[in-house]
């Protein structure tokens, strides 16, 4: 019955110190501080029972057995733990739940490591990270061009600040919408000229829309299409021939609004060819838009805010836009007449002189006197 | 130029235009232009008047 007893205390004591062994710490002095304390319990346990079982002639024989009992389920049980939970390590992703109860540090960490490395490849990691420190290069590169546009602005609003108290020492013209237009010794000089045209140009397109209405009335057969697109062509002709002397850096053309769209019914550039490759420009959208508000010309130049992106903007750097306020189609004007130049250092002042001394009128009353012997709306409608 | 002419002659250039012959619009337009300098000529009495008047308001401003 004693050898029993101290064979089952020698196994049980094996059980334990197989499986602290097969914790697999990488710390060497818990290790051994482990394998002496464990050492030293066999021994007080062994004692402890031999005092407790009162065995005195069988010490020897009874440590014999704790021993060998010990020793040998020692080795069997380490065979058996190693086999059962180091086989376990070469599965690269589960983690059993015997490795975390037995604290398996390196099932653990291989664990940890694999999955890190799975994880990884799934969320392709160095493309994200690489990603990572693009954007945060971006982010730097952003945050330096902020912080030099702040400085630009800085300085851009001491400049507009400078300007404006010398405007206000200068003659200027204030052309809509609140834009003031310096008067220089070039353009003095050149008043004269422009004055000049512009009274002709009135004369002379009053006196010949007269002659256009009396030539239809006597001739009233006539098709009102080609009558409304004669004289809309002599508007432009006239245009660039007496306030611009037919120069080919200067195009006047008449749009009309068609299915939501400002489209060319009349053009002229110079003496040389009539553009009709004019762009459409959409309804409630650019300078004609803000021109119908206002309820005047308007200059591109002095209103970038409001001018609508052409295919030609390359070309034709400046333009007025002139809108026909009085002739309406769903509360936008039918017409619009646009004047547009190439070269703003030759025909800007002029282009200003028009705008500022609303050129607007005289197309307006003109066309409003043809529009009221001739439906223009009701020609438009039946097709140009 | 008599009325009748001038407004003829403008409808024909916008026929030629319609008919996209360049060459006829370009002449047409030499012709217009040499037409309204001739007639704008004929008005330079006035434009000087005009012009005088206006030129008086726009340095009252």
């Amino acid at each position: 019955m004693e050898y029993i007893v101290f064979i089952l205390l020698g196994l049980t004591m094996a059980g334990f110190e197989a499986l602290l062994l097969i914790r697999f710490s990488k710390n060497l002095i818990a290790n051994t501080i482990g394998i002496l304390g464990g050492i030293g319990a066999l021994l007080a346990i062994w004692d402890y029972s031999y005092r407790i079982l009162m065995i005195k002639d069988l010490r020897i024989q009874t440590f014999g057995c704790f021993v060998f009992s010990f020793g040998l389920g020692f080795c069997i049980l380490l065979w058996l733990f190693s086999k059962i939970f180091i086989k376990s390590l070469d599965d690269k992703y589960s983690l059993r739940m015997s490795d975390i109860l037995l604290g398996n540090v390196k099932a653990l960490e291989n664990h940890t490591n694999n999955r890190q490395k799975q994880i990884d490849a799934e969320l392709n990691y160095h493309e994200l990270y690489e990603l990572k420190e693009s954007n945060e290069k971006q982010f730097e590169e952003l945050t330096e061009t902020k912080s030099y546009l702040l400085e630009k602005e800085k300085d851009m609003l001491h400049l507009k600040k400078y300007l404006d108290e010398n405007l206000s020492k200068t003659v200027c013209l204030e052309l809509p919408l609140n834009y003031k237009y310096p008067v220089t010794i070039n353009y003095l000089n050149n008043m004269e000229s422009y004055i000049k045209a512009f009274v002709k140009f009135d004369n002379y397109i009053f006196d010949t829309t007269e002659q256009f209405i009396e030539n239809q009335n006597e001739n009233s057969d006539r098709d009102l299409q080609i009558f409304l697109k004669t004289y809309l062509n002599f508007l432009c002709l006239s245009t660039s021939k007496i306030l611009f002397g037919y120069h080919e850096g200067v195009r006047t053309h008449v749009r009309y609004l068609k299915d939501g769209y400002y489209e060319t019914i009349a053009c002229c550039v110079g003496e040389i060819k009539s553009d009709k490759d004019l762009t459409k420009i959409p309804l409630k959208k650019g300078m004609i838009d803000k021109s119908n508000v206002s309820k005047q010309s308007l200059i591109k130049s002095c209103n970038l805010e409001y001018h609508y992106s052409a295919q030609n903007d390359h070309v034709w750097k400046d333009y007025i836009t002139i809108p026909i306020i009085e002739i309406e189609k769903k509360h936008m004007p039918l017409l619009s007449i646009g004047i547009s130049i190439k070269y703003p250092g030759i025909h800007s002042d002029i282009l200003k002189f028009l705008n500022f001394i609303k050129i607007e009128t005289v197309y307006s009353k003109n066309i409003c006197k043809i529009n009221k012997y001739y439906d223009i709306l009701k020609i438009i409608s039946e097709g140009v | 130029m008599a009325k009748i002419n001038k407004i003829s002659a403008f409808i024909a250039f916008t026929k030629a235009l319609e008919s996209g012959k360049d060459e006829t619009v370009k002449e047409m337009k030499s012709i217009l232009g040499d037409m309204i300098d001739q007639e704008i000529r004929q008005d330079e009495p006035y434009t000087e008047y005009v012009m005088e008047r206006t030129q008086k308001k726009l340095f009252m401003i």
